[in-house]
């Protein structure tokens, strides 16, 4: 993507993001506004942290469509919250593929995980989603409870993917930062992350 | 390797910062932990394809269903009795 292109593309997300921020100062109750939004520029990036997130909301919606830079047709997503990288998250992914139903989880581990992406393997021009809710985030009684629903189609015939998750981090802190990881290779050129908060719910 | 891609929320601002090394060694421990989850995920898968194809042959009608047979054939039927979502013996 030429410099003149993401440069456009960014004035354009900015422009939204503050449209966005002015609707939601007034917004009613359960509605949306981006608190951050990014659109991964040349030469991938290795991590994608959403800082200083606003204790404004109720919930936190992290949406990210996208592939990841490794030679393989797919990688895990990950998901960090403050920084933490000690052994202080516990997951369970669902998976529905071509291969039937299964299940995985872990606990203890030093991120969360929710399922995977499609990486440089997969059929060109696809894209990995994930919407992660991450619930109460401000609040400081519970630990962290996030649940996420993730596509991920390798190819255009067997390969179409989809899983469900949750993962709870064991801390009762405010979360004020999201990272998104991979479990390797990079996020790849033209993958976009939106964090929205929403109010009321 | 790529940078770091940052989005400071309070300001909108964007920034990129180059991993650390303590980040590096994170990054690493993490695709290592990926690769053998991976492995033993697709050795499950193996042992379910060759189960699965014991079944089928098993159940071809052709040759002689063994007692080693049968007992495989109680083992996977207790597993599936025990994911039911309703009573079996209803």
């Amino acid at each position: 993507m030429s410099k003149d292109l993401q440069g456009l593309l960014n004035a354009i997300f900015d422009a939204e993001n503050n449209a966005l921020r002015t609707s939601s100062s007034s917004s009613s109750s359960g509605s949306l506004a981006v608190i951050g939004r990014t659109v991964v520029g040349v030469g991938g990036a290795a991590s994608i942290d959403f800082t200083s997130i606003p204790a404004d909301y109720e919930s936190l919606r992290v949406v990210y469509a996208g592939r990841g830079t490794a030679a393989v047709t797919d990688v895990e997503l990950r998901l960090r919250l403050n920084n933490d990288s000690a052994a202080n998250y516990d997951w369970r992914n669902l998976f529905v593929s071509e291969g039937g139903i299964t299940t995985a989880t872990a606990a203890g581990e030093t991120s969360a995980r929710f399922a995977a992406t499609i990486a440089a393997s997969a059929t060109a021009g696809k894209a990995g989603t994930a919407a992660i809710l991450i619930p109460s985030y401000a609040r400081t009684v519970f630990h962290k409870t996030m649940t996420g629903e993730i596509g991920y189609p390798l190819n255009e015939t067997t390969g179409i993917r989809r899983a469900e998750a949750t993962a709870v981090w064991r801390s009762t802190a405010a979360v004020t930062q999201i990272t998104l990881l991979l479990s390797s290779g990079n996020f790849a050129e033209g993958s976009v992350a939106t964090l929205y908060g929403q109010k009321g719910a | 390797m790529a940078d770091k891609l940052i989005i400071d929320c309070s300001t909108g601002e964007e920034s990129t910062e180059a991993l650390t090394t303590a980040e590096e060694q994170d990054r690493a421990t993490l695709a290592a932990e990926s690769e053998a989850a991976a492995t033993a995920e697709a050795g499950r898968t193996t042992r379910r394809e060759q189960a699965a194809q014991r079944l089928r042959t098993i159940g071809s009608g052709t040759g002689t269903v063994s007692a080693a047979d049968t007992r495989f054939i109680a083992k996977v039927l207790a597993v599936v009795v025990a994911n039911m979502a309703v009573d079996p013996d209803a």
